[in-house]
């Protein structure tokens, strides 16, 4: 009798523990990384060096590459590249850094999706104008887990947290480069940089020689006219979004308090060349670097270029930077704001368990204070962390307090999914302006009822 | 008077001569600017000959991009293309051309009205085979794009070719004991040779240029050919036109070798397979 | 096993056949069930009848494409025409050197597309561009000009750099048509007392009225259906002023992804081609 009772008691006992085993094998090998572990990842990540979380070694033994998409080549991403490799040299795990052109690269990565390749690991995107897009396709691994401390919140500027929470409420996307636009000027020809866009105007009309453009702007690239116009917006304290109603709105008042001023410039100031057409965001930087602009907004990076007496011979020792202007002196200081621009990562959903484990490891790392350290003092984009701002190396980079402002008060604001196609219809309308196919306000009005009527209906 | 004039042979040769310069201007300027240091290509007016030459846009251009990779990539696309559809394409022509079989005719027709469906067209349901398929940035979709683009013109350049061929070699050749096959490669091959060379050519010259296709085919510098690179790099940051135009210029070079070792046969061959029509 | 010749003929034609068969009747048969469906990397794949069709007849976009890529083919077959007459003429009368100089007409053509529209976007940069500088230099403008600030430019850019590429093939097969010509029937022509110009107007012209036909008709579709130049140089613009067909379908394929309009478009492309094709075969079977 007692016999079988032992025997039956030691079955069950069996299957406890055969139970619990299958039920730690059912575990994904990303789930078993604990992100709050050693310390919560507010801290972890925010410490001068980075700290793994427990759990990593096993999630990801066996991974040796990961493959990640760049925007561009990688010559112009340095701080990119030494980031990759010092994840290597913590993980094991190589990261094959992507060079892929711009111009198709949204394509590029929807076709990836489309086609369930786990060809990427990790992919890059433009966080304002593509997030939502990818969201919609479902086609991105939930990161919940790397962004599940309310601590880590505050090593990032305010809007943040909102703009990485898709409409599902879970995260799909991290930070991996920030940006945001500054003043550029030439002292010689302006001594005293505007503080807001209507001095700006002023002045631009004033400088503009045959010789020497006051003022340009990109408007020929794919969304290259979203940027003066988006920050003339944000200047006054305007947005482009109307999220309710998911759609882009670009003759608020602010909206067209924006457009006139850059119609005017071009076309009654004559402060900027028609050939903004022609040049991409980059195009008028060049301009600024050759020595044939008095003013222009754009990346802080782009000091880069300007301190290369082989790239920018005609500028040296004679350029300077400024805050983003606010739009008059009525407005708050607040408003000194430019767009905030993620240069994001999201997780292929089509990979294995482990190179998730592996790349989620990667997005940890990317948006620690080590990471934007290189980022700021090695390359000049902006810092992620804002703390690193702070350090005593961070002096030596050009205007570090008004860079740091500059990125507490940016805005960011997402795009509807089909944000490119949309933009593109404003790109098309406001050449049309230039071109003086229309009349500037009455291009605003229809381009925002092309822009109404290609709003998706859900 | 006028007609003596019009006549004149010094006139023909004048213009000929203006008229060619003119067309040969934008190969002057890419040339020009591929060895212009960047002080002399951001300029305006612009320089007309650079007084510094220098090869750094070419070394540049192979240090920022992987145009090397470029350059494999074209070489091998093209190669392989050019040496299926030659192959296939001169059976093909032979057959239709000496030996007429039943549907023979709708054959030609068939290969006619598949020029005639342009390629962007064909572009969408290409991609959605090869995405499908798992064949994105493969040197092999575009093997295969490449070769449906240029088989059919090239049968119909060889089969002119061979249409004009004295059929009385190949009869004696066969009463002698020759195998067809065997005339084909013996009598057929070495004689009609140029005509072949044409097809060659002209097909390895139209993968080389294709553009659209690779472009939706790639994503990385693993499969994208020069075409591709080159307009990848002019949407890229920061627009280096010096180097620009040495990647130009180097992704016209086949195209310029061959013009001027082999006009007679691009000549023979491009109207041979227009004129069929 | 003896086969017999036309057995024989028929089995050299096989693989190339299947091949034909497979890459392209079964894409067109694809394309032509996928323009019925609702493919927009967006929503679920749905059939939807005629509503891409529709789709696109309402779309103002298809409809500047479609006005856009008649002008666009008119110009560039015009221009291509006139430049490979003229060019054809004068080589012809060439016999020492004919050589070099007809290798240097055709340099044009064997320039990838996609690369000739880079270079004449470098040509007509607005701030760098030598042909500013020319026209300047000649006294033709006065400050540089910008395809980039005036929509009609912009299609006047992109038809020339397109004749560039196309002037060659039409040089060619007119050449070889203007060599043909016996010099008998000029010595008979000049004999009977014509001029230049009516010897070319009655006599040349009516002789290559053939190969004429054939380029016109090669030039005019490749223009209808090619956007290798226009993408680099204009990129459709500026506003959409260069937004040809083509332009549309590389838009819908590449930037928005609605896979479902862009195959609708694309059969129209070919309905569109095959339409201008027939026309002009017609007059060539007379």
């Amino acid at each position: 009798m007692k016999k079988r009772r032992f025997i039956i008691l030691g079955f069950i006992l069996v299957f406890i523990f055969t139970g619990t085993a299958f039920g730690q094998k059912g575990k994904k090998a990303y789930e078993t990384i604990q992100w709050n572990k050693p310390t919560p990842i507010g801290q972890r990540i925010g410490g001068q060096t980075y700290v793994l979380p427990e759990g990593w070694k096993e999630a990801i033994k066996g991974v040796s590459k990961i493959k990640v998409s760049n925007f561009g080549a990688l010559q112009h991403d340095p701080a990119t590249v030494e980031n990759a490799k010092r994840f290597g040299a913590l993980t094991g795990v190589k990261v094959e850094l992507l060079a892929w052109a711009e111009p198709p690269i949204v394509a590029k990565t929807v076709s990836l999706f489309a086609a369930k390749s786990s060809a990427v690991d990790v992919l890059c995107y433009d966080h304002p104008t593509t997030y939502m897009q990818m969201v919609a396709g479902g086609w991105l691994h939930p990161i919940d887990a790397i962004w599940n401390d309310p601590g880590v919140w505050k090593l990032y500027a305010p809007p943040t947290k909102k703009g990485l929470t898709a409409p599902d409420g879970h995260f799909y996307g991290s930070i991996g480069q920030t940006k945001t636009m500054m003043l550029f000027y030439r002292p010689s020809i302006v001594p005293k940089p505007p503080e807001t866009w209507v001095e700006l105007q002023e002045i631009a009309k004033k400088v503009t020689t045959d010789k020497v453009w006051g003022f340009v702007y990109p408007a020929g690239g794919e969304m290259d006219i979203i940027y003066p116009l988006r920050d003339m917006i944000y200047s006054q304290g305007g947005r482009m979004v109307d999220l309710k109603k998911q759609r882009i709105v670009v003759n608020s008042p602010e909206g067209k308090n924006a457009w006139k001023m850059l119609a005017d410039m071009v076309l009654t100031d004559k402060s900027a060349s028609t050939a903004v057409l022609e040049y991409s965001w980059m195009g008028a930087s060049d301009m600024f670097a050759m020595g044939k602009a008095a003013m222009v907004m754009t990346h802080t990076v782009d000091a880069n270029r300007f301190q290369d007496p082989q790239k920018a011979p005609n500028i040296q020792k004679d350029w300077g930077v400024a805050p983003p202007p606010k739009w008059d002196k009525t407005k708050p200081d607040e408003y000194h704001a430019s767009y905030f621009d993620i240069d994001g990562y999201m997780i292929n959903k089509f990979i294995n368990d482990k190179q998730k484990a592996a790349a989620m490891l990667f997005l940890d790392f990317m948006r620690s204070y080590e990471a934007s350290y290189r980022e700021l003092i090695d390359e000049g984009n902006e810092a992620a962390v804002i703390s690193v701002y702070d350090h005593p190396s961070a002096k030596k980079i050009p205007v570090p307090e008004a860079r740091k402002a500059a990125m507490s008060r940016a805005v960011l604001e997402t795009f509807p999914p089909a944000g490119r196609s949309l933009t593109d219809l404003i790109k098309e309308f406001f050449a049309n302006v230039i071109t003086k196919k229309m009349e500037p306000m009455d291009a605003l009005e229809k381009c925002q009822k092309t822009l109404d009527d290609y709003a998706v209906p859900e | 008077m006028f007609d003596r004039f019009i006549e004149s042979r010094t006139l023909v040769y004048a213009l000929a001569i203006i008229l060619l310069s003119l067309m040969m201007m934008p190969v002057y300027w890419t040339v020009v600017t591929a060895f212009k240091p960047d002080v002399e290509t951001y300029v305006f007016p612009p320089v007309y000959f650079p007084k510094n030459p220098t090869l750094i846009p070419f070394q540049l251009l192979f240090e920022s991009y992987p145009f090397g990779d470029y350059l494999r990539n074209s070489i091998i696309v093209a190669g392989a293309t050019t040496i299926l559809v030659t192959f296939t394409g001169m059976l093909a022509a032979y057959g239709i051309s000496q030996y007429p079989f039943r549907g023979g005719n709708w054959t030609i027709y068939f290969l006619l009205i598949t020029r005639i469906i342009p390629p962007l067209s064909l572009l969408l349901p290409f991609y959605l085979l090869v995405s499908w398929l798992g064949l994105v940035d493969n040197l092999l979709s575009m093997i295969i794009a490449n070769i449906y683009l240029t088989y059919p013109f090239a049968v119909l350049i060889m089969k002119s070719f061979f249409d004009a061929f004295p059929r009385e070699l190949i009869d004696s050749a066969i009463v002698d004991g020759c195998s067809r096959t065997g005339a084909l490669l013996r009598i057929v091959l070495p004689v009609g040779a140029p005509g072949i060379a044409s097809a060659a050519i002209i097909t390895f010259l139209w993968t080389w240029n294709e553009f659209i296709y690779a472009f939706v085919f790639t994503s990385t510098s693993q499969s994208q050919p020069l075409t591709v690179g080159c307009f990848d790099a002019i949407g890229d940051v920061f627009v280096n036109w010096n180097q620009m135009c040495a990647g130009a210029l180097i992704a016209a070079l086949p195209g310029i070798i061959f013009v001027f070792i082999a006009q007679k046969y691009l000549i023979r061959g491009l109207t041979a397979g227009a004129v069929k029509f | 096993m003896k086969l017999s010749n036309s057995r024989y003929g028929f089995l050299l034609n096989l693989p190339g056949l299947l091949l034909v068969i497979l890459w392209v009747f079964l894409p067109a048969l694809l394309l032509f069930l996928a323009s019925f469906f609702r493919y927009d990397n967006i929503r679920p794949i749905v059939f939807n009848g005629l509503e891409n069709y529709q789709h696109l007849f309402r779309d103002r976009l298809f409809w500047i494409g479609i006005e856009k890529i008649t002008v666009f083919c008119i110009g560039t077959t015009v221009l291509t025409s006139l430049g490979g007459l003229v060019l054809a003429l004068v080589l012809s009368a060439i016999v020492r050197g004919g050589g070099l100089f007809r290798s240097l007409m055709i340099v044009p053509w064997a320039v990838p597309a996609v690369v000739s529209g880079i270079i004449w976007k470098w040509m007509f940069s607005p701030d760098f561009g030598v042909i500013s500088d020319l026209l300047m230099k000649v006294g033709l403008i006065q400050t540089p000009l910008s395809i980039y600030s005036t929509p009609s430019l912009a299609m006047v850019g992109v038809i020339i750099a397109d004749s560039w590429t196309r002037i060659p093939f039409m040089g060619i097969i007119l050449l070889a048509a203007l060599l043909s010509i016996p010099g008998e029937i000029h010595e008979a022509a000049r004999v009977d007392g014509a001029g230049v110009v009516n010897r070319f107007l009655y006599v040349t012209l009516p002789l290559i009225k053939g190969p004429l036909l054939v380029g016109l008709l090669i030039t005019t579709i490749f223009s209808f259906r090619t956007i290798d130049i226009i993408i680099p140089l204009t990129a459709g613009g500026p506003g959409r002023a260069t937004y040809v067909l083509g332009y549309y379908i590389w838009d819908q394929i590449v930037k928005s992804l609605n896979f479902g309009v862009a195959a609708a478009a694309s059969v129209i492309l070919f309905f569109m081609t095959a339409a201008i094709a027939l026309i002009f075969v017609y007059h060539l079977r007379k």
